[in-house]
């Protein structure tokens, strides 16, 4: 009786120990909420700066003028995946740049993603709106800026060609450069949500996402090739999720490189699992975090 | 009542107390406050709930638990709609944006589909009259336009139970009927208001029904003038003598070298207009006191001041005293009321202390007095005093 009683209602609301949500209908429901916000933070980043949304493209650059001096010319890092091909020749500046703003996207959805919770704590604890709008709103926002960058890239990537000093094998296979960025942005948010999770109680947490960055950037191909890694080594290196994802862009983009299945799969698997991981902890805990924070 | 919308069913809520990390050290001792306990209710369409109690008494925390903010620790609510919240309107404005593109950003956060703004957005402009404004920035408003525009994102909500927390006191008066204009729109539209208010005159021309929390409790749910009275403790059915000692102080700052300990009214409750209050008062006093004196407020039922009092103490000595006071209230009108007693302690250089304070000391009745000219007659809303006149 009491059981049919309660399908007369259209909703809800227990005590916070109820059974896992994805909560993604809701999020659909709020999508115009996620573009708002996602908006938001694309055009107020660069508001009272004097070179505006130049710094969008400036940012990559000088990085990347950094790490081909620091890493590639003084450090003499390879910046080769594979082994090294007569008829390919990638200029060093162009493997770190695609490195570059793909670990860039990365590290700062995770630092904002991690951030979602305390940051917007005054406007969540006066209105209810379903709180994985606000994450997700931030790795679109990082995904807006990346996509410029990219452009960026590929334009150089695409005058070098014309002028004959960089020479590329171009495929179809550039195509699925989307599902790869789809892949970044999965991984990103699952590890931004946990950390978010472990923030609203310790704040510990937020100290050592940088660190834990830090650390996870030097784990992974970004400043240096696959090659560097000694090859026993290797299957233990790939474990890493993030580090197929660097090899399989660059493999894409340049049609030379390092690209094996087995690795791609067990990142992909990895990604999956911390997205769902990160998603349903952070539901748990939304539901009753404006106590705690 | 129609359809219903809401129904809360034992809704309790506790709050964990102390620091985060010192909590895993000690974590067999149990320190929680307890912000609502074993709340019912139900309300259904077209009905305007007004929910009233003293600070800390969990409106707030209610309010909270019904908009999904954070979740009770036991029992469950049941709705049969959206529920759109105006909690503290304005929230979520963002200050480098427009007018106009907080409307959209601030209805979103509330739950609308942009398509239910770009309906809405000429309707909701024109309510807030900032049309001239619309395409500033808002951090350039003023704070009474910044209010008005949230009201009015707030009010086109399209949700079938609509929460309200202090939301009236916004801009000007004439600001203030459209609001209520729109809030009573909103009820007869058939939709289940939920009002939260410290303006009992608001809450008296707003609602059908009234709900008194008292510490987490829910003790009132009925008829709005009934509880109204509960609240503002004017309830003229107990004793006119009343044991003070254990009544919960509710002021700050007392020096509580004096408590005041029993009331004594003769026995009387309601007095004709034109009487004279009497009561015995007795008090504890832990030194003599220097210069005491003894404030008496009188508050009326929508919960105003009313007149105020003073009386010296002489010979307030260190123990137990009782004093017997006159208070002319002849010229209150009729209604009823509250005694506020604040025992102070003054010295030489003009500090005044507070020594002891009750904000419900005793409630009393004026009532019309039996022989009077038919000129002379009286209506709530007129005040609270007569002056005396004559012509010269």
């Amino acid at each position: 009786m009491e059981i049919q009683r309660k399908e007369q209602w259209k909703y809800c609301i227990e005590p916070g120990k109820g059974k896992p949500e994805l909560g993604f209908r809701e999020l659909w429901q709020y999508r115009g909420l996620v573009y708002l916000f996602a908006k938001r933070d694309f055009t107020s980043r660069y508001r009272q700066t004097l070179l505006g949304p130049l710094w969008m493209f400036l940012n990559p650059l000088l990085t990347t003028i950094v790490f081909t001096i620091v890493f590639g010319n003084m450090a003499n890092f390879p910046t080769m995946d594979g082994p090294v091909s007569e008829t390919m020749a990638v200029p060093a500046f162009l493997f770190y740049m695609i490195g570059n703003i793909l670990w860039n996207y990365f590290s700062n959805t995770v630092r904002d993603v991690s951030k979602t919770l305390t940051a917007n704590v005054r406007i969540m604890e006066k209105v209810y709106y379903p709180r994985l709008v606000s994450p997700v709103a931030s790795a679109l926002s990082n995904q807006m800026t990346m996509a410029v960058r990219l452009l960026l890239f590929f334009c150089l990537l695409a005058g070098g060609a014309l002028c004959g000093r960089v020479s590329v094998s171009v495929t179809w296979m550039v195509f699925l450069l989307p599902l790869l960025l789809l892949q970044l942005m999965l991984l990103s948010l699952g590890t931004g949500l946990i950390i978010s999770v472990l923030t609203v109680k310790y704040r510990d947490a937020g100290f050592m996402v940088d660190f834990f960055l830090q650390l996870w950037l030097y784990m992974t191909p970004v400043v240096y090739g696959l090659q560097m890694v000694p090859g026993r080594w290797i299957g233990l290196y790939l474990l890493n999720p993030a580090a197929p994802i660097m090899t399989t862009a660059r493999y894409l983009c340049f049609g030379d490189g390092y690209f094996q299945a087995g690795p791609v799969l067990w990142s992909w698997a990895v990604t999956l699992l911390l997205f769902l991981a990160g998603v349903l902890l952070f539901n748990r805990t939304e539901k009753n975090f404006v106590d705690v924070i | 009542m129609g359809t219903p919308m809401i129904r809360v069913e034992h809704v309790s809520k506790e709050y964990r107390l102390g620091v985060i990390g010192q909590q895993m050290r000690r974590r067999n001792e149990k320190e929680t406050l307890t912000a609502l306990s074993d709340i019912s209710f139900e309300a259904g369409t077209g009905e305007t709930l007004g929910i009233i109690g003293p600070n800390g008494a969990g409106k707030s925390t209610l309010l909270k638990l019904i908009t999904k903010i954070t979740r009770p620790s036991a029992g469950r609510i049941l709705l049969n709609g959206r529920v759109a919240s105006m909690i503290e309107v304005g929230t979520g404005f963002h200050p480098e944006l427009t007018g106009r593109e907080n409307i959209y950003l601030n209805g979103a956060v509330l739950g609308m589909s942009m398509r239910e703004i770009d309906r809405k957005l000429e309707e909701i402009i024109d309510f807030s009259e900032c049309r001239k404004f619309i395409d500033t920035p808002v951090k350039r408003y003023s704070s009474g336009m910044y209010l008005k525009l949230g009201f009015s994102v707030a009010a086109y909500l399209d949700a079938e139970v609509v929460i309200m927390d202090e939301v009236l006191a916004v801009g000007d008066a004439a600001f203030q009927n459209k609001c209520i204009q729109k809030i009573r729109e909103i009820s007869e539209s058939g939709k289940t208001v939920l009002f939260v208010s410290h303006n009992m005159n608001t809450v008296r021309n707003l609602c059908s029904r009234c709900l008194v929390l008292d510490q987490g409790r829910l003790t009132y749910d009925g008829e709005v003038e009934l509880a109204i009275q509960r609240y503002l403790s004017l309830d003229l059915s107990s004793d006119p003598a009343q044991d003070l000692d254990h009544q919960r102080r509710v002021f700050h700052k007392t020096g509580e070298m004096a408590h005041m300990t029993y009331i004594d009214l003769f026995g009387r409750r309601v007095f004709e207009m034109g009487e004279a209050l009497r009561f015995r008062l007795r008090y504890r006093a832990l030194r003599d006191l220097e210069q005491p004196c003894l404030r008496a407020g009188v508050w009326a039922a929508d919960g105003t001041a009313a007149a105020i009092g003073f009386v010296p103490l002489t010979g307030a000595r260190k123990g137990e005293n009782e004093v017997q006071i006159c208070m002319d209230i002849s010229r209150l009108l009729p209604g009823k009321y509250r005694l506020e007693l604040v025992l102070t302690e003054s010295d030489d250089s003009g500090r005044m202390v507070k020594q002891d304070a009750l904000r419900n000391a005793a409630a009393f009745e004026v009532a019309l007095p039996k022989d009077r000219p038919l000129y002379r007659a009286y209506n709530r809303d007129w005040g609270y005093v007569e002056l005396p006149m004559s012509v010269e």
